[in-house]
């Protein structure tokens, strides 16, 4: 006997709802749920046949939601630089990228996302007990079949692996790869590129090409996000020091500072672009209150900071004529 | 809410348990080798405070219930690829799947996606938010100024496209047996910092 499919459509409108209802479910609802099943064997039916569909939905909706070009590749020169970091501005110009899972994908992933908004952190522990912490305005993608895997979209993650030879921790960041050694270890994507340092253990970064090993106090980047890396030292309790409230810096562009900081404040951040390839060396704590942050910042950076309809400003100071 | 504790609660609740597994089509002794299972499983839960705990036994004999359905599901295929001939070199821990599962599981996926993509932007961002980032209906509803149930429209028109798109692939090809199950739950502990 066919179905029509008008008792088809309501049966499957029916197991919708309970399947949106079980997600967020009391015991009560629990049994209403063992209720309903059992008083049609075309209920479990049903039932059965959104389980199926909420299997390939995961995959298939991270893959139909449009993908924002990745700015951090286009090499345009510094005249053309954004003033403005952060913020709705840094949304704009999103790092989103077109996620593309490996193979086998459909029966054997379940993606989800954990984001956060700038000037937000969060904490992730996985069952395994390994840590994941992420910085303001960034996007992560973890899988709950694969619990070795997290792909970063956007921002900065420090993350505190247990190494296990047989299953190491993978991070996907655009199309390069991460790979722990047994670590800690912090890994920022924005519009300066990509960029891996690691605090203790190592990891293998791009280990199906170039594979670069890092070890504790050593970081590297990857501007075009393409494998063309430099190589850096860096004092290993700096890394992942956003953490408790820190950036901590040798000799970086201030370009660079600016976007941690949009990232660690939410405050959008103008930077002068005659300021943007200025370098400095030392550590900036964030100070909850935002006034004499930027007060401090001004008088750390030696530019001038003010405050706008907008965000906050970053220019070269005006000296006094000779 | 003690380790022992729950262990309690879930012989309480054994026979309910079991009645879901039996409703959703397992067989009586598969639902009690699952609870089995789930006793050793809850005697190695790490400890800590749980919210609701007859909520969460049901959410976790859910969640046995699909991995369970996953295994048997490769275990299906797998077994039909030798009898039609297949190379005869298979391991029974390999999951890794075929160059041609990989290429079949991508055009699916593509399918189920363009399905996805002809769906209005509003009602695409309401299933990634149920289906990817966990939020539930009510917390939609609160972010976007929507009642709860104009959410579940939203969502019950992407479930609706999904199994449109589905059900017309598993005629294509009714020998699938790998679209087993899919699966909501919060596996990871998280909290906020700031």
């Amino acid at each position: 006997m066919t179905m029509t499919a008008e008792r088809r459509d309501a049966l499957r409108a029916e197991a919708i709802r309970w399947h949106v209802l079980i997600a967020d479910a009391t015991a009560d609802d629990w049994e209403s749920f063992v209720a309903w099943l059992g008083a049609d064997p075309a209920h479990a039916q049903a039932y059965d046949e959104i389980e199926a569909a909420d299997a390939v939905a995961g995959a298939a909706i991270l893959e139909a939601v449009p993908a924002a070009p990745i700015a951090a590749n286009d090499d345009s020169p510094v005249t053309s630089r954004r003033w403005w970091l952060g913020g709705g501005v840094a949304a704009a110009a999103a790092l989103a990228l077109a996620i593309g899972f490996g193979p086998g994908m459909l029966e054997r992933s379940d993606p989800w996302r954990v984001a956060t908004d700038a000037g937000e952190t969060r904490t992730i522990t996985l069952q395994s007990g390994d840590r994941i912490a992420l910085n303001g305005d960034s996007r992560l993608v973890l899988d709950r079949r694969n619990p070795r895997y997290a792909k970063l979209e956007q921002g900065e993650a420090a993350f505190t692996i247990t190494h296990d030879p047989d299953a190491p921790f993978v991070v996907q960041v655009g199309a390069q790869r991460i790979q722990d050694v047994g670590t800690v270890f912090n890994v920022t994507r924005d519009l300066q590129g990509l960029r891996v340092a690691v605090a203790e253990g190592s990891v293998i970064y791009d280990p199906d090409g170039a594979a670069v090993t890092l070890r504790a106090g050593q970081a590297l980047s990857d501007p075009s996000g393409n494998g063309a890396i430099l190589r850096s030292a860096v004092d290993p309790a700096s890394v992942g020091a956003w953490r408790d409230g820190r950036l901590s810096y040798a000799a970086a562009p201030l370009s660079l500072v600016a976007i941690d900081l949009a990232r660690a404040t939410g405050a959008a951040i103008a930077l002068d672009p005659a300021l943007a390839d200025r370098r400095f060396t030392g550590t900036i704590r964030i100070d909850p209150n935002r006034d004499r942050l930027f007060a401090d910042l001004s008088q750390l950076l030696d530019v001038s900071a003010t405050r706008g309809d907008k965000g906050w400003t970053l220019a070269a100071r005006r000296r006094a004529a000779p | 809410m003690s380790e022992s504790g729950l262990k309690q609660i879930f012989l309480v609740m054994r026979p309910a348990l079991t009645r879901y597994l039996l409703v959703r089509g397992l067989s009586q002794d598969d639902a009690e080798d699952l609870m089995q299972d789930m006793f050793i499983k809850l005697g190695t839960l790490p400890e800590g405070p749980i919210g609701e705990p007859r909520a969460y036994l049901y959410r976790m004999t859910h969640n046995l219930l699909l991995d369970r359905r996953r295994s048997t599901a490769r275990r299906i295929r797998r077994e039909e690829d030798w009898s039609s001939g297949g190379t005869g070199v298979m391991s029974e821990s390999d999951d890794r799947p075929s160059a041609e599962d990989v290429l079949i599981g991508r055009e699916r996926l593509a399918i189920v996606t363009a399905a996805l993509k002809a769906l209005p932007e509003r009602t695409r961002d309401i299933f990634q938010r149920f289906r990817i980032d966990g939020q539930t209906q009510k917390a939609i509803a609160g972010d976007l100024g929507l009642s709860k149930s104009a959410v579940e429209k939203h969502i019950y028109r992407a479930y609706h496209v999904v199994a449109e798109a589905k059900a017309g692939l598993d005629d294509d090809d009714s020998g699938d047996a790998t679209f087993g199950a899919g699966r909501r739950h919060r596996g990871m502990d998280d909290d906020h910092d700031g």
